[in-house]
């Protein structure tokens, strides 16, 4: 049968949808989306296709259903169960105050009140071992109490869960059999490493968003299904997976930032592709720049983020964000300095040359004063834009300065780039990477417009923009493969018993991943593992991630020391040759592959006569000020063939985003029609 | 005065600095040995000019960060043309050396190019041991400074990249858990080299007349943002009071006095008055004193910019030496932060007059620390452990909410618990219970926020002792306006089912098998009149276990009304 696929992203102001038709080829589908009811402009956007559903085979969907309802505090009342002394770590938190000098400042409110924070008396040690049994009584006493002051889930947070699970999977037992239907999530039910505070909160997370995703994953099936999508529908997870939906709901802040990890993979697989393994990737929209690193082909994971405020202990592609992006705002502050962001003009009013109200000057329109954006062909001329508005926003701004208007549009991008640039090193040379081993894609609806100007700035090998820069959130889902992760923490010193030991786990929880992803379809050579440990030298905290060979015979004993302690150099400027290291915990990832669709569009196809590439039309464009204005051509992105070569200055235009070419620079139409954008050494 | 387009540059320039203050900052944190560094976050990093002025910093400890330029500056003094590519210095000297307790050492690398000093980088982190008369190095009862452990007056460890294998051996010498020392030392070397690296790009980058412009249109920038702010508060001479708990050695309460002079854009506190240096732990030297004025000014001007030398510029600190805010050597100074924190609090009352809206209550006003250490012999062979960290306690209710609970105090900012699964995981203790304080906060039409309660059973029957810092057990955080003070700080121990009290001060106190040791932090000052107090918020307090019946029945005579 043929092949027929959708990726769908919903973000914060499009849903975006792209369809892979093995006989057809791309479609892709940009609608706005609909916050209070995301599953109206997902159904809206499939409608749009107006094809039969029938045989579709695979339809990836990533949401951003669990991050609103956090963000706007719209989750479920939950009830937590706490061992005996802890109810308030949720409260009492960390008890850091970031913001140092503030003497006003508050923690994030905790998501659960201490009315609702109830504690049974049981007990596990460290070492695992059980002080106090839990009493099913008194549970279920507890469990009865909240349900009755209006619980609608529940989390369990037991101390030194993460030593020994067995009260909470106790505890679980009961809530199944006693309490059918309540929803509920455990400390260790996903996560399951210690500090109790960020697996407290993870579960209660969990419990808050659980509701509420299942009314919307159950609600969208079913719209889907009558809109006559027969195929099981997939979630995408922050791990940068997909799972099946009823079981991505179980474990809803795995979903929180499924976008951002979408995007990621959909750059790292499209980098494959076209041969570039190495990549640092920037996304850029209207209110973010998210920056990640891919090294050898391998997507980058930490295990804790925060989300709002909150931490949440999970394996989440690494992204690092700061505020800078279309919408950024720039103002100067009250000492003269000229300042961009991080606050955003957001999506309403938006940048002043929308002409939705804006009054503060924003990257956006800088973009547009310097003509980097042609006002008429703004989301391909659907939405128009006013430059005098622009000026009029950035005329107090430029006088204030001292500034013309071209002056103070150009510095304020100028200040931009340089803070995604600081992001940038955040994630390579500040973990040992050299940004001169790498390409720098960009896309996002901005981030073509800053490719080049970032690589020259980072001395990166070359810039890349790929294909459909503004959907490839949607892109990534679609080349997504099935997951599953599984992960033990197992603290022993990195010896001959630790290895036999690490082995066993390896060899269990790879069993238990063929079965799961058997159940899903997925057999023999389209089942790929990989098992690592995490390894830290005795005493220290914070791990190093080794990947180690399933097999793991004697001779791994020497290998793998030696593979953390040069990873431990080059990460960190030294290694302790005599120091003993220790394994922390053990994972293992397994992939059930996808059959791949190859997205680059055909050259073949299209062909190439070795004409040089013929500009849509000239116009006047400032690149740095001192050259002020100056005619550039303006090239229709979709009439470049294979092979074209581009001569910057120019602008390079599609639907949702432009590619800015300055003077030195040159683009080629490469493999799989991205653009390679070379940056020339000899200028600064 | 930088304009135009050299705005822009400064503006990238500055950013920059402040990014290579953060990326210092996460090196130390993935490399360190020590919980109280990687997890408490117990140090700071920071980047200098040439002439040691400080140019940016990452969030971190406030009171570190506001004598770091102090170290470097005693570097220049030291060494000044004997400064060379490879070189970094350490230091602890509390009273030339820009110090603040021994523990805290800082690490000062300086940054050439082209041949030249160009600047500084430089961290202070909180060593677990420094030698000196008890395990981990911090005690209250020191006579002199030479109990408290190794003064380290300035010297080179590297010299033109080279160790110092002397020095080196002698601190492995000197310092109990040298394994551990190494990891953290190691960590803040990598900071340092992480730092100077970076500078030395940016120099390379801009030359270094340009980013020395930069520098300086930075700080002057932050210098006239902090002016503005000062021009608009009233004029005046506004005195503040406050007193350290009662001196072990005389008995009686020990007096820290401060006149704010503030006038037109300049500020001077004078701490003329305060009491003669302490027999005990209980000093602080001049630059500490400056530190903790400086935290005070930041967050009374402008809290939320970038804090370098020019922030600073407008302030003027006067202590006659020999007092115990600017002791002389040989005093000890292990405690230096509660006094520390009692000059903030001095000035933190006077300033609470002046502007009203710009301060909350009166906080609990310590770090509330608990240093254990000793043998675990419930291992074969039996272990030696440490673990030393602060709690969190309540805030001073503010002019329109509540007081926030279980924060850590004014000083120490970006600093953390240690989770009780680590707690467990690496000690003979096992944690009982760790909750809010009910009852702590100060009662007011605003309550204060609560304290916390942390309980450890000790579960070794090797020698095992704990020293205690837990300050304000006389003198709870004050209320304002009408409004209440909390509750104080208190450090128990109950032992065959006796409690013994008072510990808050003690040192390496023996524990027993069996031992319960429980820390309760304070809670804030209430703010405004209780009897203004909402009913209805009253009533939420006692539903929610904040406040129990009978005290609000007392407090807030709730419950006996019609």
């Amino acid at each position: 049968m043929a092949q027929c696929r959708i990726g769908l992203d919903t973000g914060g102001t499009f849903t975006d949808l792209v369809l892979w038709d093995e006989a057809a080829g791309l479609r892709l589908v940009k609608v706005p989306s609909t916050p209070h009811r995301p599953d109206d402009a997902i159904v809206e956007a499939y409608q749009r296709l107006d094809r039969d559903g029938r045989d579709l085979t695979f339809f990836g969907h990533g949401t951003t259903v669990g991050l609103n309802a956090l963000i706007e505090r719209k989750g479920a009342r939950v009830g937590l169960i706490t061992t005996k002394g802890f109810r308030d770590v949720l409260e009492i938190a960390r008890f850091n105050r970031p913001d140092m000098y503030n003497l006003f400042y508050l923690k994030p409110r905790p998501l659960v009140r201490r009315d609702m924070r109830l504690e049974v008396d049981e007990r596990v040690r460290a070492d695992g071992s059980v002080a106090r049994a839990l009493d099913p009584e008194e549970f279920c006493s507890a469990v009865k109490t909240l349900l009755d002051l209006g619980a609608e889930s529940l989390a369990v947070s037991f101390l030194n869960a993460y030593a020994n699970p067995v009260h909470e999977e106790f505890a679980a037992g009961l809530l199944r059999r006693e309490f059918p239907g309540v929803v509920f999530a455990l400390s260790t039910g996903h996560a399951g490493e210690w500090r109790e505070y960020e697996r407290t909160s993870t579960a209660v997370l969990n419990a808050y968003l659980a509701p509420r995703l299942r009314d919307y994953v159950g609600r969208l099936s079913s719209r889907l299904e009558s809109a006559g999508v027969l195929c099981d529908l997939l979630v995408m997870r922050c791990d940068g997976g997909l799972y099946g939906a009823r079981a991505a709901v179980d474990n809803p802040v795995s979903m929180l930032f499924s976008g951002p990890a979408a995007a990621v993979l959909g750059a790292a697989r499209l980098g494959e592709e076209a041969g570039r393994r190495n990549l640092i990737t920037v996304d850029i929209g209207g209110t973010s720049c998210d920056v990640s690193l891919v090294a050898g082909g391998d997507i980058p994971f930490v295990p804790l983020k925060h989300v709002d405020g909150y931490p949440v202990q999970q394996q989440v592609v690494d992204v690092h964000s700061i505020g800078a992006g279309g919408g950024t705002i720039a103002w100067v502050d009250s000492a003269g300095m000229l300042k961009v962001g991080p606050a955003s003009a957001g999506a309403d009013p938006g940048p002043a040359c929308y002409g939705h109200g804006g009054t503060r000057p924003t990257v956006t329109d800088a973009y547009l004063l310097l003509g980097w954006i042609d006002p008429d062909r703004f989301l391909g001329g659907e939405f128009r834009l006013y430059p005098d508005l622009a000026a009029q926003v950035f005329e107090p701004l430029a006088s204030g300065l001292g500034l013309d208007l071209y002056q103070a549009a150009h510095g304020v991008i100028r200040i931009l780039e340089a803070a995604m640039a600081a992001a940038v090193r955040v994630v390579s040379v500040d973990r040992g990477h050299d940004p001169r081993d790498f390409s720098l894609m960009a896309f996002g609806g901005a981030g073509p417009l800053h490719a080049a100007a970032l690589a020259r700035e980072l001395g990166a090998r070359e810039a890349i923009v790929p294909q459909h820069p503004a959907h490839l959130a949607a892109l990534g889902i679609l080349l997504a493969d099935v997951r599953r992760t599984y992960a033990q923490t197992l603290v022993r010193p990195w010896n001959r018993e630790a290895l036999t030991e690490v082995r066993g786990l390896i060899r269990r929880m790879s069993r238990e991943a063929r079965r799961a992803l058997r159940s899903q379809g997925f057999s023999g050579p389209s089942v790929r593992l990989a098992a690592s440990i995490e390894m830290r030298y005795a005493g220290q905290e914070h791990t190093l991630q080794v990947g180690v060979p399933s097999s793991l015979g004697e001779e791994s004993l020497d290998r793998v020391a030696r593979r953390f302690r040069r990873l431990h150099l080059r990460q960190y400027s030294f290694a302790l040759e005599d120091e003993p290291c220790e394994v922390v915990a053990v994972r293992l990832d397994a992939s059930g592959l996808v059959e791949r669709p190859t997205l680059g569009r055909s050259d073949e196809a299209l062909g190439d006569d070795g004409s040089p590439p013929a500009p849509r039309t000239e116009r006047k464009v400032c690149f740095v000020p001192e050259d002020g204005f100056r005619t550039c051509s303006a090239y229709d992105r979709a009439s470049l063939l294979a092979g074209a070569r581009v001569q910057g200055p120019a602008i390079i235009e599609e639907p949702a985003s432009n590619t800015v070419l300055p003077p030195g620079f040159t683009a080629v139409v490469g493999p799989g029609g991205h653009l390679f954008i070379s940056t020339d050494k000899n200028r600064r | 005065m930088a304009r135009g387009r050299d705005l822009v540059t400064t503006e990238v320039v500055s950013n920059y600095l402040v990014a290579v203050a953060d990326e210092m900052k996460r090196t130390v944190v993935r490399t360190a040995m020590s919980p109280v560094i990687y997890e408490v976050l117990d140090f700071s990093t920071g980047v200098f000019d040439r002439r040691g002025r400080l140019v940016a910093q990452t969030a971190g400890l406030a009171i570190f960060l506001g004598t770091l330029d102090w170290a470097v500056q005693a570097v220049l003094k030291k060494f000044g043309d004997d400064l060379h590519p490879g070189d970094v210095i350490l230091t602890n000297d509390p009273y030339e050396g820009g110090g603040t307790h021994l523990n805290d050492v800082s690490v000062v690398a300086p940054v050439f190019d082209a041949g030249r000093l160009r600047g500084f980088v430089a961290s202070r982190a909180h060593w677990m041991d420094i030698g000196g008369q008890v395990p981990l190095s911090v005690m209250t009862n020191a006579t002199e400074i030479h109990q408290e452990g190794l003064l380290l007056p300035v010297v080179k460890a590297y010299e033109r990249g080279r160790p110092n294998r002397q020095l080196i051996d002698t601190l492995t010498a000197n310092i109990r858990q040298p394994e551990t020392w190494k990891g953290d030392f190691g960590a803040q070397l990598a900071a340092c080299h992480v730092g100077r690296r970076r500078l030395a790009e940016l120099l390379a980058r801009y030359g270094p007349e340009v980013v020395e412009d930069c520098i300086d249109a930075t700080l002057d920038a932050t210098e006239r943002l902090t002016r503005e702010r000062l021009e608009a508060m009233p004029d005046g001479r506004y005195r503040g009071v406050d007193f350290l708990d009662s001196d072990t050695v005389t008995g009686s309460p020990v007096r820290v006095e401060v006149a704010i002079e503030k006038s037109g854009a300049d500020v001077t506190l004078d701490f003329t008055g305060s009491a003669p240096a302490t027999k005990s732990s209980y000093n602080l030297t001049y630059c500490g004193l400056v530190s903790g004025c400086r935290v005070l000014l930041r967050a009374i001007t402008d809290p939320h910019g970038p804090t370098n030398d020019g922030c600073f510029r407008p302030l003027t600190v006067k202590a006659p030496p020999g007092t115990v805010v600017n002791a002389t050597k040989p005093s000890p100074v292990a405690m230096y932060g509660e006094v520390a924190r009692r000059a903030i609090d001095a000035a933190w009352r006077a300033l609470s007059e002046v502007i009203p809206q710009g301060l909350p209550a009166g906080h609990f006003g310590t770090i509330c620390g608990q240093c254990m250490a000793g043998w675990d012999d419930r291992l074969a062979p039996s272990r030696y452990t440490s673990f030393s960290a602060p709690n969190g306690g309540g805030w001073g209710a503010t002019p329109d909410r509540d007081g926030e609970s279980a924060l850590v105090c004014v000083s120490n900012g970006d600093t953390r618990n240690t989770p009780v699964e680590i707690i467990e995981a690496r000690n003979p203790l096992m944690v009982t219970r760790y909750e809010l304080r009910t009852d702590s906060g100060g009662p007011g039409k605003y309550r204060g926020g609560l304290g916390t309660t942390l309980e450890f059973l000790v579960e070794t029957g090797g020698q095992y002792a704990a020293t205690f810092a837990a300050g304000r057990a006389e003198r709870a955080a004050f209320g304002l306006h009408g409004g209440r003070d909390g509750v104080t700080n208190r450090v128990t121990v109950t032992r065959d089912g006796k409690t013994i009290a008072g510990l808050g001060r003690s040192t390496a106190f023996l524990l027993e098998k069996g031992d319960l040791v429980t820390v309760e932090s304070g809670g804030g000052g209430g703010w405004g009149d209780p009897r203004e107090r909402d009913p209805r918020a009253i009533a939420e307090d006692v539903r929610l276990g904040y406040v129990s019946p009978e005290a609000a029945a007392g407090d807030y005579e709730w419950g006996t009304g019609p």
